[in-house]
C-alpha cells in the first residue's frame, strides 16, 4: 500500500469512528445552534459589520501583498522600542530564536496560539527541561488529556464535563463533581500558582499593527493577560499574514473576527508594542516595571511568502480564524476535528499542505472537502474554498497522491481508466 | 448547423430512468424539437474533481465537436450545465449556449409553449433543494422557484437556509464514491438538523441526479431509526405531473 492510501485509510477510519459517537454528535449539533444564535444575536446589534468585513477584506488584501515590508516595519519598530523581532524562514529558525531566550528548565506558560504548534514548541521545549503549561481552559484540558483539539477556538468542544472531571481528580487528588463552575474553579486556582512562578509567557496574535509592532490578542478568560503581563519574557510567535498597516487596521480584525466567531464583545482585547517600562524616578527609563522586561515577536514565515505569491491560495491567508465556517460546513458537525489534520475542513486542506501536516496529510482533507461553497457563503474574509480545494487536487494528481480509492470510484462512474 | 441537444448527463439514463422519462415527456408535451446522443459520454466533470485537467481536457475537446453541432444544449445535470460553462472554456473547448433544464422549462413556460391553463393541482407539500453546483457555483436559483410556484395546488415549505447558504445533501466532489455512509448521513442530517423537514412534507424536489440519490439515501438512513415517508422528485416530474393531472 503506498503511503497515501495508508494514511488515507488511517485518515477514514477515524472520520467513521467519529460519526458513530453519539456524545460527539451531541455536543458539536449543541455548539452549532448555539454559535448561530450568538452570532445572529451579534449582528442584529452591529449589522454594519458586514461592511466592515468587505473594507477588512481590502485591507487583508494589501497586506498580503506586501507581507514581507510590513514584517520588516514591524520588526524596525519592535526594536526601535527596545524589543526583540526576528522573521523567521522556517520553523527551525523560530526553534532556534525561542531556544536563545528560553532558558533550559524554564517554567512556561501559553495562551492559545495555533501557529505555535506549527514549530512542535512544547514538545521542544520539554526536551530542554521546561515545563510547559497550557492556560486557556480548553487546550488546558486537551494538553491534560494527550489529546488534540478538534475545533480552532474550542479546543475541547468534544470533551464532556463527566471526562474533565475525572481528569482533573487524578490531577489534583481530590474528588471533583462533574460541574462546570467547580471545574473552572480548580483550574483557576491550579494555574495561579503556575502564572507567578513562570519565567516566560508564549502567546499568539489576532494582529500585528506594523505601524507601531503591537500584537493584538483577542480573549474571553483572561489567562492571555496574565500570560502576557506576569513572567520576565514575554514570546509571540505569529503567521506573517497576521500583520497589518495600522493600528486602526488591526482593531478592524479584532471587531470583524469576534463578531464572527459570535461575540458581541469578547472580554478582553490585550494590546502590547514594548517592554513594561518605568521613568518615572528622575525620568530615567526602567525595563520590566511591573510587566514583562522582554519582549519578543516571532514572525514565522513557513511557506506564507510562497502562498502569498499565488493567486489562488494566498485566499487562505486572509483567513482570521473566526472558525464560523466549520459550524457551518456540512460534514464538521458529523466529524468534527477528524476532518483535519491541525487545521480542519476545506480551508484546513490547503494550510495542512503549506504549514503543518505536509501534502500527504492534506490529500485525504481535500477529497473529503465537498467543495459546496457554504462556507465561503458564511466567510467574513469570502475565501474561495472550493476554488483553493480543486487546485490542490490537481497538484496532488501530479504528484501521483490521489488516493487510490478516489481514483477507482472515478473510473467506475466515468468508465474512463485512468493513466 | 442548429437544433436543441438535450444532454442527459451519465446519472439520468444510468440510475434514474423514471426521472428521465418524465422530462421527455414535458418536452415533447411543449413540442420542442430535440436531439439525444445515443453516444454520449462522460462530460469530464468528475476528472476535473479528481485533479486530472489534463484527461478532462482530453473529453472536452472530443465532446466539443459533439455539442457544436447544436445551437443550444440543455442538460438536466448541474454538473454537466456547470463543466460546458464554466470549464470547458477554460480547457480551450468552444461551447454552443448551454441551459440548464430549469431555466429551459421556465423559459418555455414564459413563451407559453407550457401554459399555465393547462397545469392542474398537484397537491403535495413539498421542499425545495437547491443543488450546490446549480445554485453557489451557477447561479441559478429563481427559475426552479418561478416554476414551482405556477404549479397549482402545490404548497412550499421553506426550510432555515436557502439559495447561497443552502446546505448541501453531501452527494457531490466524489464523496460517495468512495464513502456512501459518510454521504448520507450528510443528507440525513442535513434534512433533519439543518431544513428541519415537518412531518407532514410529502416530497422534496430538486434539479441535481446526484442530489436526488444521494438525497434518497439520507432518507433511508433516517429511517432506519425512524421510517419517514419523503419522496424526492426531479422538478420536471413535478410539471409532468402537473401536466398529467397525476401524481406519481
Amino acid at each position: 500500500m503506498s503511503e497515501v492510501d495508508a494514511i488515507f485509510e488511517k485518515y477514514l477510519e477515524n472520520l467513521w469512528d467519529a460519526t458513530q459517537d453519539d456524545f460527539l454528535r451531541l455536543a458539536l449539533s449543541r455548539a452549532v445552534e448555539s454559535y448561530r444564535r450568538n452570532r445572529n444575536n451579534a449582528f442584529k446589534r452591529y449589522p454594519y459589520i458586514v461592511e466592515k468585513a468587505k473594507q477588512l477584506r481590502k485591507i487583508k488584501e494589501y497586506s498580503i501583498d506586501h507581507m514581507e515590508e510590513l514584517a520588516k516595519e514591524t520588526k524596525d519598530i519592535v526594536e526601535e522600542l527596545k524589543g526583540n523581532c526576528i522573521i523567521a524562514k522556517t520553523p527551525e529558525d523560530a526553534i532556534k530564536y525561542i531556544n536563545e531566550v528560553v532558558d533550559e528548565g524554564s517554567l512556561v506558560i501559553k495562551s492559545k496560539s495555533i501557529t505555535s504548534e506549527e514549530l512542535h514548541i512544547n514538545q521542544h521545549l520539554e526536551e530542554r527541561g521546561c515545563t510547559v503549561y497550557e492556560t486557556d481552559l480548553g487546550e488546558f484540558i486537551i494538553q491534560q488529556l494527550k489529546s488534540r483539539p478538534m475545533h480552532i477556538l474550542s479546543p475541547a468542544i468534544h470533551v464532556p464535563r463527566e471526562k474533565v472531571a475525572e481528569l482533573l481528580s487524578k490531577m489534583l487528588g481530590k474528588q471533583l463533581p462533574p460541574d462546570i463552575p467547580t471545574l473552572v474553579g480548580e483550574v483557576k486556582r491550579f494555574l495561579r500558582q503556575v502564572y507567578f512562578k513562570a519565567d516566560v509567557g508564549i502567546s499568539g496574535a489576532n494582529a500585528i499593527a506594523a505601524e507601531t509592532g503591537t500584537t493584538f490578542i483577542i480573549e474571553n478568560e483572561g489567562n492571555a493577560k496574565l500570560v502576557t503581563g506576569l513572567p520576565k519574557k514575554h514570546i509571540v510567535i505569529a503567521g506573517l499574514e497576521k500583520v497589518v498597516p495600522t493600528l486602526q487596521d488591526a482593531m478592524l480584525v479584532v471587531e470583524v473576527a469576534s463578531r464572527y466567531a459570535n461575540y458581541k464583545a469578547p472580554s478582553y482585547v490585550n494590546l502590547i508594542s514594548c517592554p513594561s517600562k518605568t521613568g518615572d524616578i528622575e525620568k530615567q527609563v526602567v525595563y520590566g516595571a511591573h510587566g514583562p522586561s522582554e519582549y519578543h515577536v516571532v514572525l514565522l514565515d513557513n511557506n506564507r511568502t510562497k502562498m502569498a505569491k499565488d493567486p489562488v491560495y494566498k485566499q487562505a491567508l486572509y483567513c482570521l480564524r473566526c472558525g464560523g465556517c466549520l459550524y457551518e460546513c456540512p460534514i464538521y458537525p458529523l466529524t468534527a476535528g477528524h476532518f483535519g489534520y491541525l487545521y480542519m475542513a476545506g480551508l484546513g486542506a490547503i494550510l495542512t499542505r503549506f504549514l503543518i501536516g505536509g501534502i500527504e496529510n492534506a490529500a485525504p482533507i481535500a477529497y473529503t472537502c465537498l467543495m459546496c461553497g457554504r462556507c465561503k457563503a458564511h466567510c467574513p474574509m469570502e475565501i474561495d474554498v472550493p476554488e483553493m480545494v480543486l487546485k490542490l487536487r490537481q497538484e496532488l494528481a501530479e504528484a501521483g497522491l490521489t488516493p487510490s480509492w478516489v481514483k477507482e470510484g472515478v473510473e467506475a462512474i466515468t468508465g474512463i481508466k485512468i493513466r | 448547423m442548429g437544433g436543441v441537444l438535450l444532454w442527459r448527463g451519465c446519472t439520468y439514463p444510468a440510475k434514474l430512468v423514471e426521472e428521465l422519462e418524465a422530462l421527455l415527456r414535458v418536452l415533447n408535451h411543449a413540442k420542442v424539437d430535440f436531439s439525444i446522443l445515443e453516444d454520449e459520454k462522460c462530460c469530464g466533470y468528475p476528472l476535473i474533481l479528481l485533479g486530472r485537467r489534463d484527461l478532462a481536457k482530453e473529453i472536452a475537446e472530443e465532446n466539443s465537436k459533439k455539442l457544436n453541432k447544436y445551437s443550444l444544449v440543455i442538460t438536466p445535470c448541474p454538473a454537466c450545465f456547470r463543466m460546458f460553462s464554466q470549464f470547458y472554456p477554460t480547457l480551450g473547448a468552444k461551447t454552443p449556449e448551454i441551459m440548464h433544464v430549469s431555466q429551459f422549462l421556465h423559459k418555455l413556460m414564459q413563451e407559453k409553449r407550457i401554459d399555465a391553463s393547462e397545469l392542474k393541482p398537484v397537491k403535495l407539500k413539498v421542499m425545495y433543494h437547491d443543488p450546490c453546483e446549480l445554485g453557489r457555483h451557477m447561479g441559478v436559483y429563481e427559475e426552479p422557484r418561478k416554476i414551482l410556484a405556477e404549479i397549482p395546488g402545490l404548497s412550499l415549505y421553506e426550510q432555515r437556509f436557502v439559495r447561497e447558504k443552502s446546505v448541501c445533501c453531501g452527494g457531490g466532489s466524489l464523496l460517495p464514491v468512495y464513502t456512501s455512509s459518510l454521504s448520507a448521513m450528510v443528507a440525513a442530517r442535513k434534512l433533519l438538523e439543518e431544513d428541519r423537514i415537518p412531518e407532514d412534507l410529502d416530497a422534496i424536489v430538486t434539479t441535481c441526479p446526484q442530489c436526488i440519490l444521494n438525497i434518497r439515501q439520507g432518507i433511508r438512513w433516517i429511517s432506519e431509526e425512524k421510517p419517514i415517508n419523503v419522496r424526492v422528485y426531479n422538478l420536471a416530474q413535478i410539471l409532468d405531473m402537473s401536466l398529467r393531472g397525476e401524481i406519481q
